[in-house]
């Protein structure tokens, strides 16, 4: 167990890659939010095929995303919330 | 008859009319329809809304049931088809902030003008620093992602629960948050790296920061 949590500690740090634009910054996360343009969109994939820390940011930002959706609990309604909306609308 | 004025005209209109001055229309029937096949069934995101920004489960409670209590009340401002989650997240946002987050001990305010100024000036490139490896988040167990959400401001905190977690667009987290679509961007980008900065301080703490 404490193995693997080493492993996986080690794995978060890494080295820090070196600079790209602000520009692509911004695409990067129109790209993963699903709110850029198919031209943005384009654009974008073709140049991480040749910019590898945008490359490396997008590969890390997007893990974060999957795994907040992914293993952030789920809390459970109370049972008696919706009952106690609707008396209290009843009223 | 200038048109252009006329739309100006209903905008203002629109935008100045506050919930209050609406007339009620629909019959009571109609609006418990609208009310259940509609508003209901959104009460998971709502709650878990509701909990991850006050930590309590009996203040989320409230704060559910205060949202559903507003919405039965304004529902004649509510336009039937338009999105719903976006309208109840937004009335939700702004209960908390009126009532529960002037009482709550919170930390201190973020300067976003220091912030956006940063995010769009042109001259400032922003430095890709990628110490963080994709393998790590790949098998990252949920405990250290939940708490690094937790431990952020709740502006930040709120902002990546919109987007990651309940999946709104940018334009509906500017509507929800009464905020430009640029300052969704630039907090969204300052959470971003506050969360992973978050994640390296976890790692750090565990003793794996020192350099060999
Ligand atoms: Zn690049």
């Amino acid at each position: 167990m404490k193995e693997a949590i080493t492993n996986l500690f080690l794995k978060i740090l890494g080295k820090k890659q070196g600079y790209c634009c602000k520009d692509c910054v911004k695409n990067l996360y129109s790209v993963m939010d699903g709110e850029a343009t198919k031209d943005q969109e384009e654009y974008f994939r073709s140049h991480i095929n040749e910019c590898s820390p945008c490359f490396n940011r997008y590969e890390i930002d997007k893990s974060v995303k999957e795994v907040l959706k992914l293993k952030v609990e789920h809390k459970e309604v109370p049972s008696n919330l919706i009952a106690s909306i609707k008396n209290k609308l009843n009223q | 008859m200038n048109s252009l004025k006329g739309a100006k005209l209903i905008i203002i209109l629109y935008k100045g009319t506050t919930l209050e001055n609406n007339k009620s229309e629909l019959d009571k029937a109609t609006k418990d329809t609208l009310f259940e096949k509609e508003f209901m069934p959104l009460i998971g995101p709502l709650y878990n809304f509701a909990y991850r920004l006050t930590f309590d489960e009996d203040d989320a409670n409230d704060l559910v049931q205060e949202t559903y209590l507003k919405a039965y009340r304004f529902i004649e401002s509510y336009e039937k088809g338009t999105n719903a989650k976006a309208w109840l997240f937004r009335i939700l946002k702004n209960s908390f902030i009126n009532e529960y987050r002037k009482n709550a001990k919170l930390p201190g305010k973020v300067d976003y003008q220091e912030v956006e100024s940063y995010y769009n000036s042109d001259d400032v490139d922003e430095p890709i620093t990628t110490d963080l490896r994709v393998d790590a988040f790949k098998d990252m167990i949920g405990d250290e992602v939940a708490n690094a959400l937790n431990a952020l401001d709740v502006d930040f905190r709120t902002i990546i629960i919109l987007c990651d977690l309940e999946g709104f667009t940018y334009e509906e987290m500017a509507k929800i948050l009464d905020i430009p679509i640029g300052t969704v961007r630039s907090r969204l980008h300052r959470a971003r790296n506050l969360m992973k900065d978050k994640l390296r301080e976890y790692a750090k703490n565990m003793g794996y920061g020192k350099k060999e």
